[in-house]
């Protein structure tokens, strides 16, 4: 009998699962200290971004670059996570009338200046009052800054750099770039002088002799031929060649400030009168005619002039100015306690009584909206809109160099010489400047083409359908036509700004923090990289180079480059950014605050 | 003589019938503009203004109103010719006067166009049809394809890069030269009002100026009647009236001049009517393109600008203008087409 086997194999399976168990076990153990120990830390829980909109021009006013501006404004924003960027758009006229009604949040702006003073870039945007530019900002440090710099005419530099300190600080406007002026011409057209307060078409002719006739083509748009409406560029400068103001500037192409010097005025205005610092009194020049011929420009027509822009009170004209200065009810309705003629209405002197001191109210007549009109054809209360039947027998009647030929404001615009012109040989005087050494205008007849964008700007020069083409080429044509023999391109320093506006008075940009993060966060190099290269500058003031006191302060206090850690921790301080929950499996009925 | 009662009552049923039509119009007009979203008072203010300015400005434009009140309120008022008051483009000022000061440029261009698609066209289509099958048949169809679904935009570039800028023989785009005076206005049609001034270089201007957009909006035209004449000859050559001629021993090229070509050419006549619709499209773009102060440009404008009336007002002059096309080309049928019974 074979002895039975030894019953073994039960102990062993046992032994077999207690190892593998402890296998497992170890592996497991392993494997969780594994991922415990190498995992990266946990990630921040995401962040809702702040919504916010931002507006621009959608009808080319500031060239057909103004979309891709926008696009990358929205990405440079949106890229570090922080805001969410919605853009909105609208046409010109409707988003000017936005702007003066406050109802845009953050939007796109550009400045011409409209008086030669640094002030000009100060207080239509920080001054509280002067809210028809869509700030609504207030600081009563800021008002008494600009008080003083408007009040005196010593130590203005240093109030300038205290002022641009409190700007950086405030954040109501956000200086992106400046761009350069370009014109593109034959090579024979002389005179172009790429003027940042006026373009003088009657300086432009060829070889610099009398010209019968020159034509120029341009992407802006007439608005207006009235100086009591008109506040834009192309329609100022158009009122510029049809109508003298008191005062005017010296040329300049943008690389020196230029002076003010006397026009329709005898001399330097009088301030002050008696020993009240608030009034002005300025002498006309005798014998001076309007385009009729026969009229004297006298004290009269300069009262009706600033009497009629209160009176029409057009809330998107420059009337802002005036009654900044001058108790516009008044100036309306009983001129003489606002502007008196002590020589009577016939007389030659007028003085402007303001309400504060005003130091570079001269500066003001300068302006193309300060225009003097003759008070025998223009209506007092109405505005002039129908360009075909402007007065003084459709050709609108000013003292300017021009007057009208024919306009249909859409499409065209064509002056003669105003054969009655009083300062035909004035400019020779100023000929280093830029002025002609003939007399003015050297064109006797003048033709703007307005053209609906920049490729129909460029072909009217390439197939030199006109002479001169001035605003705005798209810059890829400004190199193109740089390589054209045929043509010759100008292009100059201008003291165009563009820059963002914080509507301080609505939400989110009522609380400064909000404003300096969007400092924080645009990249104003890649801005003019992309859009414009050589054409445009970065620019870190709402005073730009050149002027004095100008300092690169927003630069030195938010870099050159975006800061998002900065942007964020500014956005958190607001009370924005709040955390994002994580999804949960069951919703109460309640709902979280906050949502 | 005898005809002519009974296409006196087809000419006046075919004007009462445009009635429904243009009220069938009108009102998908004014229905599909409130149905769109925001309405144009939130176009006015960019949706921001203050709540009581809004109200005031609703209120005088009566979109405060009932929607049927607004209906026939529309419906006198466009009956009247008056199609309202420009919102933001040309604000307070009449929508029909901005549309009748720039309409003669779009009719200047449709006008020019159609001839330019009608010459080409016919020419063309004649050609491959009488040469059916040949190698000229078949470029002529590919031409008809070809040209018909260009874009014009396109083409309008293309042209002025090589006649404008390369060559410099025209202008590349408004429609006068700067220095020449615009006409002094009768008919607004540059090329009509130049010639009753007798100034011909107006004129010659005029034409040069024109040259190129009608050749861009005519030549994409023209493809379509190609094809349309090209299917007409072939058919007309295969019908008996022809075949009879060729047996009376009458000579091919009289038999296709004379006979058919005549007979191809009705169809044209209807297709042209049609094809007016499509053509005031094209001018949108040609004139965009062309930097030409039309109807179109105007209602790009104000699209852009939100002027709602402004935009309303174009439309329904469009309408207007087609339906007028289409019954003057019923009654030109009636009396060229000896098949229409009325």
């Amino acid at each position: 009998m074979e002895p039975k086997p030894v019953e073994r194999a039960p102990t062993n399976r046992k032994l077999l699962y207690a190892v593998v168990a402890v296998i497992v076990v170890v592996v497991l153990i392993s494997s969780v200290a594994v991922v415990i120990l190498t995992a990266r830390p946990a990630p921040a829980p995401p962040v809702k971004p702040l919504a916010i909109e931002l507006w621009y021009i959608d009808d080319g006013h500031y060239g057909d670059t103004e979309p891709t501006v926008a696009v990358l404004v929205k990405a440079q924003l949106e890229k570090s996570g922080l805001f969410q960027v919605t853009l909105k758009h609208s046409a010109t006229k409707t988003y000017f009338g936005q702007v003066s009604n406050n109802a845009l949040p953050l939007f796109l702006l550009g400045w011409f200046p409209d008086f030669a003073d640094p002030d000009n870039y100060v207080t239509p945007f920080m001054r509280t009052g002067f809210q028809s530019l869509g700030t609504n900002y207030s600081n009563p440090t800021m008002d008494a800054l600009i008080d003083n710099e408007t009040s005196s005419t010593t130590g203005r530099d240093t109030t300038f750099s205290q002022i641009q300190d409190l700007t950086a600080h405030d954040v109501p406007t956000l200086p992106l770039w400046m761009t350069s002026a370009v014109a593109v011409k034959e090579p024979a057209v002389s005179g172009v002088v790429l003027d940042p307060y006026l373009f003088r078409y009657y300086f432009i002719g060829k070889n610099n002799v009398a010209t019968s006739a020159l034509t120029m083509s341009t992407t802006d748009k007439l608005t207006s031929l009235d100086p009591a409406v008109e506040y834009d560029l192309f329609s100022g400068t158009v009122v510029g060649n049809i109508f003298d103001t008191l005062y005017t500037t010296t040329p300049t192409n943008g690389s020196e400030i230029p002076q003010t010097i006397p026009l329709l005025a005898a001399g330097p205005p009088v301030n002050p009168v008696g020993s009240d610092p608030k009034v002005w009194e300025v002498t006309l020049k005798p014998g001076l005619k309007f385009s009729d011929g026969t009229t004297n420009i006298t004290a009269r027509d300069v009262q009706f002039s600033f009497q009629r822009m209160a009176k029409i009170n057009n809330p998107e004209s420059a009337v802002f100015y005036l009654t900044g200065l001058m108790d516009g009810n008044a100036l309306a309705n009983t001129p003489d306690t606002v502007i008196s003629m002590p020589d009577g209405p016939t007389g030659l002197r007028v003085q402007f009584h303001l309400n504060k001191t005003y130091s570079i109210f001269p500066n003001l007549l300068t302006f193309s909206t300060t225009s003097i009109l003759n008070h025998n054809i223009y209506p007092v209360g109405t505005a002039v809109n129908d360009p075909t039947t402007l007065p003084g027998g459709g050709v609108g009647g000013g003292s300017g160099p021009y007057i009208v030929q024919s306009t249909d404001l859409a499409t065209s615009i064509v002056f003669t010489a105003n054969p009655y012109y009083n300062f035909k040989t004035f400019w020779e005087q100023y000929q280093s400047k830029g002025a002609p050494a003939i007399p003015v205008p050297v064109s006797n007849t003048f033709s703007i083409s307005i053209k609906a964008a920049a490729p129909a700007l460029r072909q009217d020069v390439q197939a030199h359908v006109v002479n001169l083409g001035y605003r705005s080429f798209n810059p890829p044509d400004v190199s193109a036509l740089q390589q054209d023999s045929t043509l010759k391109v100008d292009v100059g320093n201008s003291p165009q700004i563009r820059y963002l506006v914080f509507n301080s008075g609505k939400a989110p940009f009522n609380k400064i923090q909000v404003r300096q993060a969007i400092a924080y966060s645009v990249n104003r190099q890649e801005i003019v990289d992309i859009v414009f290269g050589a054409l445009a500058q970065p620019l870190w003031s709402m005073i730009p180079p050149g002027w004095y006191g100008h300092k690169d302060v927003f630069k030195d206090v938010y870099g050159s480059t975006p800061d998002a850690a900065k942007a964020k921790a500014l956005l958190q301080q607001a009370g924005f950014l709040s955390f994002i929950a994580p999804p949960v499996l069951a919703v109460s009925e309640a709902r979280r605050p906050g949502d | 003589m005898a005809r002519a009662s009974p296409l006196l009552l087809y000419v006046l049923t075919r004007a009462f019938l445009a009635i429904p039509m243009l009220v069938i119009l009108l009102t998908a007009v004014f229905v599909i503009l409130r149905l769109i979203p925001g309405d144009p008072i939130q176009a006015l203010f960019g949706g921001r203004g203050n709540p009581a300015v809004v109200a005031a400005a609703r209120a005088q434009l009566g979109l405060d109103r009932p929607l049927i009140v607004q209906y026939f309120e529309y419906l006198g008022r466009v009956f009247t010719g008056n199609f309202g008051q420009s919102l933001t483009l040309y604000p307070g000022q009449p929508v029909m006067h901005w549309i009748l000061l720039v309409f003669p440029a779009t009719l200047e261009l449709a006008l020019y166009s159609m001839i330019v698609a009608a010459v080409v066209g016919v020419l063309t289509g004649v050609v491959a049809g009488r040469y059916r099958g040949t190698p000229i048949d078949v470029a002529l169809r590919m031409y008809g394809i070809v040209i018909w679904v260009i874009p014009i935009f396109w083409l309008a570039l293309m042209l002025q890069l090589t006649f404008a800028i390369g060559l410099r023989w025209l202008p590349p785009n408004g429609r006068l030269s700067p220095l020449v005076p615009m006409p002094t206005r009768v008919t607004g049609l540059y090329t009509v009002d130049s010639l009753l001034m007798g100034r011909i270089d107006i004129f010659i201007d005029a034409v040069r100026h024109l040259i190129l957009p009608s050749l861009t909006l005519g030549l994409v035209l023209s493809g379509f009647f190609t094809r349309i004449v090209r299917v007409n000859m072939m058919q007309t050559l295969q019908s008996d009236f022809v075949e009879a001629a060729r047996a009376r021993g009458i000579q091919e090229r009289s038999v296709i001049y004379r006979h058919a070509f005549k007979n191809a050419l009705i169809p044209v006549v209807t297709v042209i009517g049609l094809q007016f619709a499509a053509l005031l499209g094209g001018a949108i773009l040609t004139e965009t393109t062309f930097s030409l102060n039309g109807v179109g440009s105007l209602l790009v404008r104000a699209i852009i600008a939100g002027d709602y009336t402004m935009v309303q007002g174009v439309i329904v002059f469009y309408a207007i203008l087609v339906i007028g096309v289409s019954l003057a080309v019923d009654i030109a049928n009636a009396f060229i087409d000896p098949r229409i019974k009325y």
